[in-house]
């Protein structure tokens, strides 16, 4: 953990008040945003949401926190395990489609707009997306993926492997010919 | 064509450019800051509590902690695009102080799920339920035989999409009343 989020961290155990906690905060939830953001598919509310149930859950459980990971991993793991219930409670899971073909496939161009890459990732099955977010957004190793999602790092390099070739169609308005431009 | 496993360097290029991401709403720090401190998890200095009763509105949205939900959209749409808020004031049917604290549980839960279903739909709504008694400051109004029992907040793009939603509160089913009030632009 780096030494700032060990200051924030000991700041805020120590006190316990608003002015600490609003250090933390806006040292991580920019990230948590952004992350759980792309996690929901592009939910503006349930990212909210996800921010303020992972502080809550966060606060909890801080003085146990044993910082075998950084603060941001950690968070980030609070935050899918809140994800996961309210799918559940949702009861919204898709199976992931079968694997994609590599044939055909285009690259993700850099000219692809970034609001149409957004999108792409929005539109990508749930286990994709996760895959793509953790790996190629926010640069977790397969094996720090892998622990965060609670497979083994097999599956998760395999899922990243498709999820690339799920955007590449998604962007190409290929195989899954979405990418949400029409009604967003 | 590229290979399976590996991005290209413009792909590379491409999905680092969305490191930055959405930021948060501005909003959400205080709100979240009020959730732990309802629920003590965080101290909070007096003239905060002051200011925070006084501001009634941004009370609401804090208490209510967790319904809250907006309308889907993808990153590049108009992440501005206006909508009201309304207030959904619950009235509750006259026959219902006999309900059992089961009942009244079992009743929560419902109207929980459909306030989640309406978010999953992509509204954003929260909610709470109001104790029987309250305390009344100035001049009484009353409640023409029909308390007041809960409300929710919710935000839509117009009256018509407000209404939708109410028409879907499960109130209504056990004889209630919903009054849509929106929320005055100040």
């Amino acid at each position: 953990m780096s030494g700032d989020d060990e200051d924030r961290l000991a700041r805020f155990l120590e006190r316990r008040d608003e002015e600490a906690f609003r250090h933390l905060y806006r040292a991580h939830s920019p990230f948590l945003y952004r992350f759980l953001f792309r996690w929901t598919g592009g939910n503006e509310a349930l990212a909210e949401e996800g921010v303020q149930e992972t502080w809550v859950r966060a606060v909890r459980a801080l003085p146990g926190f044993e910082r075998r990971s950084s603060l941001r991993t950690w968070l980030a793991g609070i935050a899918i395990r809140w994800y996961r219930e309210e799918s559940r409670r949702a009861v919204r899971g898709e199976p992931l489609p079968a694997g994609e073909s590599a044939a055909g496939v285009t690259p993700i161009r850099l000219e692809n707009e970034r609001v149409d890459l957004e999108r792409a990732i929005a539109a990508l099955p749930e286990g994709y997306r996760e895959a793509l977010i953790l790996h190629d957004l926010e640069g977790y190793t397969h094996a720090e993926s892998a622990r965060l999602l609670g497979v083994d790092p097999g599956t998760s390099k395999s899922q990243l492997s498709r999820a690339r070739q799920a955007l590449r169609g998604l962007l190409a308005g290929g195989a899954h010919g979405r990418t949400g431009r029409s009604d967003g | 064509m590229v290979e399976r496993d590996d991005l290209t360097a413009e792909e590379a290029r491409a999905l680092a450019a969305l490191a930055s991401g959405p930021p948060p709403p501005a909003k959400l720090e205080d709100e979240t800051v009020e959730r732990l401190a309802a629920e003590g998890l965080l101290r909070r200095p007096r003239r905060r509590l002051r200011a925070a009763l006084i501001a009634a509105a941004a009370a609401i949205a804090f208490f209510a902690a967790g319904l809250f939900v907006g309308e889907r959209r993808s990153a590049g749409d108009e992440r501005d695009t206006p909508s009201r808020q309304y207030v959904l004031l619950l009235y509750d049917a006259p026959g219902e102080r006999s309900l059992t604290d089961a009942e009244v549980q079992q009743r929560i839960a419902e109207y929980r799920a459909w306030a989640e279903d309406v978010r999953r739909r992509g509204a954003r709504i929260h909610g709470e339920k109001l104790e029987r008694d309250g305390r009344w400051l100035g001049a009484v109004a009353g409640d023409g035989g029909h308390p007041l029992g809960g409300f929710f907040v919710l935000s839509a793009p117009d009256d018509a999409a407000a209404e939708a939603v109410a028409r879907g509160c499960p109130h209504l089913k056990h004889g209630g009343t919903v009054e849509i009030r929106p929320i005055a632009k100040t």
